[in-house]
């Protein structure tokens, strides 16, 4: 019964989505009632997949293994939150829900962006739902989550046991409204693109669509690097994996859009570059599903993968792709306007972060398939592994934050202000003021390289404070004049530059400065790491709902005095029988104490203990990060939103 | 009556995870200041895990990462240098083994790819300044 209702609902809104894309094109009616309807079944098709997607829910709540995605994702046993959050922890519900954003994207901009022309809207409707129409091809013929079979099943085979765990139920969600929010950004441009004549505001229309996406992303990012960090037990944050690289690329291509928009919006110079970049930005996302769920690349979270369902995807995207470059070359617009390239100008930094940023991207890309053209090419075998990403990223990271501080104390049309230079000096004392301390108090020999990197990340984040201090100098009014709000924006930016400069601090010093051991400790043993002592004093059971724990008992001690109990444990999993090591977390201050145990006997046990200083500030900027940045969206959308055309 | 089914099920569990969880351990070496562990590390860290898919054989529990990683530990224990072991297994297993590609003829570009493009960027943008 749910197997026929949700193949029925998919066709309903694969039949609203060409219903939507006849009207949106057709030439036999009038523009108003065009848009009438291509806007009454935008909403259709939402409402289709919404309840298809509720229905799948449905399914996996009630355990209804007549479902072949049910039954092979579920189990009567689970807890369940897994059963609402497995619904995307498997191949076809997460496509189910990737369909769902998009068409969540599509009513947002029926509903919410009516100030934009109602022809540009039409061609973003249409564009968007064209997504959408091969998107629910996909889903119909390589991936229903509706599929029937029978006999039904008894019992379903159970949820992948690493994806029983609280990162799952916002990972996959925050990461997808991400990628998929691009599509927005994708469907404006290229509507945009299509208009014949210049149109002045779209920087505004999209801006808060690049905002949000971004946030989306950085957040899914954060989550899943944090998910890594204690799920996988290995106690790394970033693997270079391939599902993490393609993440990660339109990320930076995100960043970059956020800068040449801001660059677009002041100066009105790079038009076609931005909308090329928010264009490059969702390809990335589509190239990066396509990379993953076909099992081109391997990774240690790849869905189980299928040769079919990678040609689908690599149509979908080669279609979209071209097209929109396609109708980006078309519509080149001839750079008409005299561009003067002054270096210390606001513009140019920004181009500068964009040049630094694509590199990136193109080292980034290019090291994840280059082991697949070379043995496509010549047979032979390699592996680019973490090392090599780390030591390419190096020097442009170095570079990004040198400059990153100096950009946004530069003006857009003037010349370098007294100010400025005042400010970046005053920065500059104080990041060596506190390096120099930093040295003599904590380390007295670190290597210069880290040492560095470290003054480099306190430049960003000092920087980026002492930017913010003297907002009301009567010099600084002149550039910021009219509404005082203004000034809210600029805050959030400062607030995300200095939380980059947070997280590079902890990814610097918790790579620098961790100390690792792994041990064989007999009952009772004391070992010394860092500043702390840890005593093992055996081991204990606790019963989960549907696993078994195995729970290694530690005391964290300093100055012999005990400050924790820790519980690193061996997960068994009673329907599946599979074990999973869960590592044991203790903070101390922006400090963690990790431990995973190995090998458990009577007698003694191997564990795996590291100290990692500083490594909460990872985690702590990526947030703060997104948090800058919805500050901003929040305060910019309360000054425009009434002047905006 | 509750409390004694668990119990048994802890009793029962506790026998498995002893009995079964032998080959799950990191084979790590015998001397407590984990020092050799350490060098066992730092070697397993450089490798992959070729039966696994993205992983290095030192966060991996494989047969293959098993076998290489009692491999270091004897090779070590005897005064071998990191060094030679790597080299060893290079030898032994090819490119692919090494987490980090050498640079050689097939991955010149990829390692030379970065450092142009940078350098590209220092030049258009220090002849663009000159103009």
């Amino acid at each position: 019964m749910i197997a026929l209702t949700g193949n029925l609902l998919l066709l309903f809104a694969l039949l609203s989505s060409i219903a939507t894309l006849f009207f949106a094109k057709t030439p036999a009616i009038n523009e108003h009632k065009k848009y009438k309807f291509a806007c009454l079944f935008g909403i259709f098709q939402f409402l289709f997949i919404l309840f298809s997607y509720f229905l799948l829910t449905y399914g996996f709540v009630v355990s209804d293994f007549s479902l072949v995605t049910v039954w092979q994702n579920s189990e009567i046993q689970k807890p369940l939150i897994y059963k609402i959050t497995g619904v995307w922890g498997n191949h076809e519900g997460s496509m189910l829900l990737w369909l769902l954003i998009l068409s969540i994207c599509l009513f947002f901009i029926i509903k919410y962006d009516g100030k934009i022309p109602k022809h540009v809207q039409l061609n973003t409707i249409a564009i968007q739902t064209s997504i959408i129409f091969a998107f629910l091809l996909f889903i119909l013929f390589t991936s229903n989550p509706f599929a029937l079979q029978l006999p039904i099943p008894i019992d379903g085979i159970g949820l992948n046991t690493l994806l029983q765990d609280p990162g799952l139920i916002i990972h996959p969600p925050l990461l997808y409204i991400g990628y998929v929010g691009y599509s927005v950004l994708f469907s404006y441009s290229v509507a945009i693109m299509l208009e014949n004549k210049l149109t002045d505001n779209w920087a505004r229309w999209i801006e808060k669509w690049a905002y949000i996406s971004w946030i989306a992303l950085t957040l899914g990012i954060c989550i899943g690097s944090w998910w890594a960090y204690y799920e996988l037990g290995w106690g790394g944050w970033w693997f270079w994996d391939p599902v993490e690289n393609a993440s990660l690329l339109p990320w930076i291509t995100g960043t970059a859009l956020i800068h040449s928009l801001l660059n677009y919006k002041s100066t009105g110079q790079h038009r076609d570059w931005t909308l090329l970049l928010s264009i490059l930005t969702f390809s990335f996302s589509l190239i990066g599903t396509f990379l993953v769920r076909s099992g081109i690349l391997t990774s240690v979270h790849s869905f189980a993968s299928d040769p079919q369902r990678g040609l689908w995807i690599l149509i979908i995207l080669s279609f979209f792709i071209f097209f929109s470059l396609f109708i980006f070359l078309r519509n080149l617009q001839k750079e008409s306007e005299k561009k003067d390239f002054v270096f210390l100008r606001r513009g140019t930094f920004i181009l500068i972060n964009n040049y630094l940023l694509m590199v990136s991207v193109v080292v980034i890309f290019f090291g994840m398939m280059y082991p697949l053209l070379l043995e496509a090419i010549t047979g032979d075998r390699i592996t680019v592994g973490p090392k090599y990403f780390n030591i390419v990223i190096a020097p442009l990271v170095i570079l990004i934050a040198i400059l990153m501080p100096i950009g946004p104390n530069l003006s857009w049309k003037d010349n370098w202000t007294q100010l400025a230079v005042k400010r970046l000096m005053i920065s500059f004392v104080i990041t060596i003021f506190l390096i120099i301390s930093m040295q003599l108090v904590i380390y007295e020999n670190a290597d210069a390289f880290h040492l560095l990197l470290i003054s480099l990340a306190l430049w960003i984040f000092i920087a980026s404070i002492v930017d913010l201090l003297p907002r009301n100098l009567s010099e600084f009014r002149i550039e910021f004049s009219g509404l005082k709000r203004k000034n809210l924006p600029i805050i959030g930016s400062r607030i995300t530059h200095m939380a980059f400069g947070i997280m590079l601090f902890g990814i610097i010093y918790a790579s620098a400065y961790s100390e690792n051991k792994d041990l064989k400790m007999n009952l009772g043993d004391k070992i010394q790491i860092d500043r702390f002592e840890l005593q093992y004093d055996g081991f204990g059971t606790h019963i989960g709902e549907n696993y078994d724990d195995l729970q290694i008992n530690f005391s964290l001690i300093k100055d012999d005095k005990k400050i924790a109990n820790m519980t690193p444990a061996k997960r068994f999993f009673r329907k599946s029988g599979d074990i999973t090591t869960e590592a044991s977390i203790q903070k101390y201050y922006f400090d963690h104490m990790y431990i995973t145990v190995g090998e458990v006997q009577e007698q003694f046990i191997y564990a795996s203990v590291s100290y990692k200083p500083f490594v909460r500030f990872i985690w702590l900027g990526g947030f703060l990060m997104a948090f800058g940045v919805l500050f901003k969206t929040i305060f910019r959308s309360k000054i425009f939103g009434t002047t905006n055309a | 009556m509750h409390k004694k089914n668990n119990f048994i099920k802890i009793f029962f569990f506790i026998s498995f995870f002893l009995f079964f969880s032998a080959p799950l351990g990191h084979s790590v070496s015998e001397n407590n200041d984990g020092s050799l562990s350490k060098s066992i590390m730092e070697i397993a860290i450089e490798l992959k895990c070729l039966e696994c898919e993205g992983q290095n054989v030192y966060e991996s529990n494989s047969n293959f990462s098993q076998s290489i990683k009692a491999y270091i530990s004897k090779e070590l224990t005897r005064g071998t240098d990191s060094r030679d072991i790597i080299n060893d297994l290079h030898q032994k297993y090819g490119d692919e083994i090494l987490m980090t590609p050498p640079v050689q003829t097939n991955t010149y570009v990829l390692w030379i790819l970065p450092f142009f493009l940078l350098s590209l960027g220092f030049f258009i943008f220090f002849h663009k300044l000159k103009k």
